[in-house]
C-alpha cells in the first residue's frame, strides 16, 4: 500500500511535469500547425535561464523571469524565423525548428559548458512535506504538481473565458475571418508561440534541479514529448493531459514489476533452460522494459487509432 | 623554379627531422566530455594533466621527450569513440587514456588492436584508468591494452569481505548499470553473496538504462518496500548522484555500498545523510596516510577552484608507470613500452602496486572506506567543501586481490 501510494503521487509529478512541456507543443502545433521539433530546447533554457537568474535574483524570482525569458526567445524565433519560412510550407518549418534544436544545445554548450551545472532546489522548498508510513515525500515535488494544476486552470480559464482566448480559438479554425475582422492574426501566431514556449521554459525552472541541468536534457525529454502529443491526440490540451499522466503512471509503475516472458510461460508449465539461446532475450523484465514501453504504446496507438485518444484530423 | 623546389624540399627535410629530433609524446584522452557524464570525465582529464605537467617538469622522459594531452570527445558512446579513436590517430597519438564505460573501452579495445595488427609501424598502446568490465582483462583481453583500475570482480571480492563480517546486514539490494560493467557487478555481488554470507538474503536486482534515468524515485520507492538494509551499486556520474539524490528526498534509511561514491557530487548530494553509511571500494582516496593526503591537498592547490578533489589513484599510477617505462626502455615506441609495462613495479602512495604479465591488470592495495566526518582534530581531510569525508575500514593487500584469469594474448 505505501509503496503504492507513493509511486501513485511520483507518477502524479512525472506526468504533471510532462503536461507542463507537451501542452506548449501541442498548442502550437493545433494552432499554427508546426510541430515544433525545438519544443524541448526551450525546455532546456527555462533550467538554464532559471539556473543563471536564480544566481543574481534567487528561485523565486527565477521562477517568473526563466519563463519570461524563453518566451521572449520564443516570440522573436517565431517573428524573426518561422515567419519568414512559413511561406515555403510545413516542410521548411519543421526543418527549421529541427536546426534550431541543434543550434540552442551548441549555444547551452558554448555559454555554459558541456558538463551539468550546480541548479539546485531553493532551501526553502528543501524539506518533508509529509510522511507517509515512513516514506518521505519531498515538498519540491508536491510544489511542481501544484504549479502545473495551477498553469493547467490558469491555461483553461485564459482559453475559454477571456477575450484573448476567443480570438486565439477563432483564429485557430477561421484565421481569415478573424482577420477580416480587423485582428492581427500574425501577432496571435506569435503570442501563441511564445506562451507555448514559455510554458515549456516553467517545465524547464521546475524539472531542471528535480532531475539535472545538462546540455543532453532537451535529447532526453524530447521524443517523449512527441509520444505524448501523439498518444493524446495533435493538438488537443485534454488529450495531452489524459497521455501524460498516462505515460508518467506507465514509466513509475513498470520499474516495479519484475516479471518476464519466463514468467508468464512458467504459467503454462514451460520452464526454459537458461543455457538455452532464448533465455537471454525472454528473460527481461518489464521493469528493465520501462523506457521503451511508451514508444511501444505510441505506435499501437498509431497502428490502432492514428488521430490519439482526444485527437480530431486524420493526419 | 627548380630552384624553388629544392628550397621547399630542404625546408620540409628540416621540419621532419626538426621534430624527429625533440619528440612530442601524444596522448590522447578519448573520453565522455559532453553528454550526462561530461564532468566526470573533465575531472579525470584534470587528474591526467596534472599527472603528465609533473612528469614534464621532472624533465625525467629520454631524449627531453615532453608529453602533451589531447582531448577527444566520445560522448560515451561506442561508435562515437571509433570517430573519436580516427581523429586522435590522424594526429598522431601513441596513447591512448580511456575509462569511463566499459562498452566505449571494449569498442576501443578491439578498435586498438586491429590499428596495430594493420599498422605495426605506429602503434598505440591503450591505458584503461576506470573501465571496470571483467572481460578486458580476460576473455577479451589484448596485448595493446592495460589496466589500472581493479576490476568488478576484485573490487567485490573486497568489498563482500567487509559485508561479511557485518553481520548488522541482513537484507541487500542491488541497482546497477544495464550494460556490461553493471551486469558484472550485479552477477559478482549475488556470486560472492551467496558464497560469503549464506544467511543474507538479496531482496531486489534491478538494472536500469545507463545514463537516462533522470528521476529515480520509483527504484528508490521500490527499494523502500522491499525492506533493504543496504544498497550495492556499481552506479557512477549522474546515475550515482541522481539516484542518491532520490534516496536522499525520500528519507530511505540504509548502507550504500557503492563503487563510485567519492567521484565528484556523491558526497555533497547525500550528505549528512551518509555519516557512517555510505561505502566505497577504491584503489586510493585521501585519508589512507600522510603521502595520500600530501597528493590530495597537491590537486587541491592546483585546481582552487573546481568542484572536485582528487579521486583517481588510477590516473596517477598510469602516468608514473608509463613514465617508468619509458625512461627503462629509452624511448617512447608504444611496443617497447609495453613490454616494460609487463610485470613493473612500482611504490605509489599505497604502497607497492605491480603490473600482471599475464593479463596487463594492475595489482594494488584496495580500501573498503565510509564517510565520515572530518576536522582538524580527527586529521582527517574533506571532499568539496563538505566537512565529510572518508575513511578506511578495511584495507586489502595487493598480492590478496589477484584472480585467476582467462586471458590468453593472440
Amino acid at each position: 500500500m505505501e509503496f503504492f501510494l507513493i509511486t501513485l503521487l511520483n507518477s502524479l509529478s512525472y506526468g504533471l511535469l510532462l503536461f507542463m512541456l507537451s501542452s506548449g507543443l501541442t498548442l502550437i502545433f493545433s494552432m499554427m500547425g508546426v510541430l515544433n521539433f525545438a519544443h524541448a530546447s526551450f525546455y532546456m533554457l527555462g533550467a538554464y535561464f532559471a539556473y543563471q537568474t536564480g544566481l543574481v535574483f534567487g528561485f523565486w524570482p527565477a521562477l517568473f523571469l526563466a519563463p519570461i525569458l524563453v518566451g521572449i526567445v520564443g516570440a522573436i524565433t517565431e517573428r524573426y524565423g518561422l515567419r519568414k519560412v512559413h511561406k515555403f510550407g510545413h516542410v521548411a518549418e519543421l526543418l527549421f525548428t529541427f536546426g534550431l534544436a541543434y543550434v540552442i544545445e551548441e549555444i547551452v554548450h558554448l555559454i555554459w559548458g558541456r558538463a551539468p551545472v550546480d541548479y539546485r532546489i531553493p532551501e526553502s522548498l528543501n524539506f518533508t512535506l509529509f510522511t507517509l508510513f515512513n516514506t518521505q515525500y519531498p515538498a519540491y515535488r508536491a510544489f511542481m504538481m501544484l504549479v502545473s494544476v495551477g498553469m493547467l486552470a490558469a491555461l483553461f480559464l485564459v482559453l475559454t473565458k477571456t477575450r484573448i482566448g476567443m480570438i486565439v480559438q477563432a483564429s485557430l479554425t477561421h484565421p481569415d475571418m478573424v482577420q477580416a475582422l480587423g485582428h492581427n492574426v500574425p501577432r496571435v501566431f506569435m503570442l501563441v508561440f511564445a506562451g507555448g514556449c514559455a510554458l515549456a521554459g516553467l517545465a524547464g525552472v521546475l524539472g531542471g534541479n528535480l532531475f539535472i541541468t545538462e546540455p543532453g536534457m532537451a535529447f532526453a525529454v524530447g521524443s517523449i514529448v512527441f509520444v505524448v502529443v501523439v498518444l493524446g491526440g495533435m493538438g488537443s490540451l485534454v488529450g495531452a493531459f489524459i497521455a501524460s499522466l498516462l505515460i508518467g503512471a506507465i514509466q513509475t509503475f513498470s520499474v516495479a514489476l519484475d516479471l518476464s516472458f519466463l514468467d508468464l510461460v512458467a504459467v503454462f508449465g514451460v520452464n526454459i533452460d537458461p543455457g538455452s539461446t532464448w533465455y537471454g532475450g525472454l528473460s527481461i523484465t518489464i521493469s528493465q522494459m520501462a523506457p521503451v514501453l511508451p514508444y511501444l504504446l505510441m505506435v499501437l496507438m498509431l497502428i490502432v487509432r492514428p488521430r490519439g485518444l482526444m485527437g480530431t484530423r486524420e493526419s | 623554379m627548380r630552384f624553388l623546389y629544392l628550397v621547399f624540399s630542404l625546408i620540409l627535410c628540416c621540419q621532419v627531422s626538426c621534430s624527429e629530433t625533440s619528440k612530442e609524446i601524444k596522448i590522447g584522452f578519448v573520453e565522455g566530455l559532453s553528454g550526462p557524464f561530461a564532468n566526470i570525465g573533465e575531472v579525470a582529464l584534470r587528474h591526467l594533466e596534472l599527472e603528465v605537467e609533473a612528469v614534464n617538469r621532472r624533465g625525467s622522459l629520454p631524449d627531453g621527450m615532453r608529453i602533451t594531452v589531447l582531448p577527444f570527445d566520445n560522448k560515451t558512446n561506442p561508435q562515437e569513440a571509433l570517430l573519436a579513436f580516427r581523429s586522435a590517430l590522424d594526429v598522431g597519438v601513441d596513447y591512448v587514456f580511456q575509462g569511463n564505460s566499459s562498452s566505449v573501452a571494449t569498442a576501443l579495445t578491439d578498435a586498438i588492436a586491429k590499428h596495430n595488427r594493420r599498422n605495426p609501424s605506429h602503434p598505440v598502446l591503450f591505458i584503461n584508468y576506470a573501465a571496470l568490465d571483467p572481460a578486458l582483462t580476460n576473455e577479451h583481453c589484448k596485448r595493446s591494452h592495460f589496466r589500472f583500475d581493479a576490476d568488478v570482480d576484485m573490487k567485490m571480492a573486497a568489498l563482500t569481505e567487509y559485508i561479511a563480517v557485518r553481520e548488522d546486514i541482513e537484507s541487500v539490494y542491488l541497482i546497477n548499470q544495464d550494460y556490461s560493467y553493471g551486469q558484472a557487478v550485479a552477477g559478482a555481488a549475488r556470486s560472492m553473496l551467496k558464497r560469503k554470507r549464506p544467511d543474507l538474503s538479496i531482496v531486489g536486482d534491478d538494472l536500469h538504462p545507463i545514463g537516462r534515468v533522470k528521476d529515480f524515485s520509483p527504484y528508490i520507492a521500490k527499494i523502500k518496500s522491499s525492506g533493504a538494509q543496504a544498497i550495492v551499486t556499481g552506479n557512477w556520474g549522474s546515475d550515482l548522484t541522481l539516484l542518491i539524490k532520490s534516496a536522499r528526498q525520500m528519507g530511505v534509511d540504509v548502507d550504500f555500498f557503492t563503487f563510485n561514491v567519492g567521484m565528484t557530487g556523491g558526497v555533497s548530494t547525500i550528505g549528512e545523510a551518509g555519516i557512517e553509511r555510505v561505502h566505497q571500494i577504491t584503489n586510493w582516496h585521501a585519508n589512507i596516510n600522510e603521502l595520500t593526503r600530501n597528493n590530495a591537498a597537491l590537486y587541491r592547490n592546483q585546481h582552487p577552484d573546481v568542484f572536485e578533489d582528487a579521486y583517481y589513484g588510477s590516473v596517477r599510477r598510469a602516468v608514473r608507470m608509463l613514465e617508468k617505462a619509458m625512461i627503462e626502455s629509452g624511448g617512447a615506441d608504444p611496443v617497447s613500452v609495453g613490454s616494460a609495462l609487463r610485470n613493473m613495479s612500482l611504490t605509489d602512495d599505497t604502497g607497492l602496486v605491480s603490473m600482471r604479465g599475464d593479463n596487463h591488470q594492475l595489482l594494488q592495495p584496495l580500501f573498503v572506506s565510509k564517510l565520515v566526518r572530518v576536522s582538524p582534530e580527527n586529521g582527517l581531510i574533506g571532499v568539496e567543501n563538505s566537512g565529510l569525508g572518508f575513511k578506511t575500514v578495511a584495507e586489502i593487500p595487493a598480492e590478496k586481490t589477484r584472480m585467476p584469469t582467462t586471458c590468453q594474448f593472440e
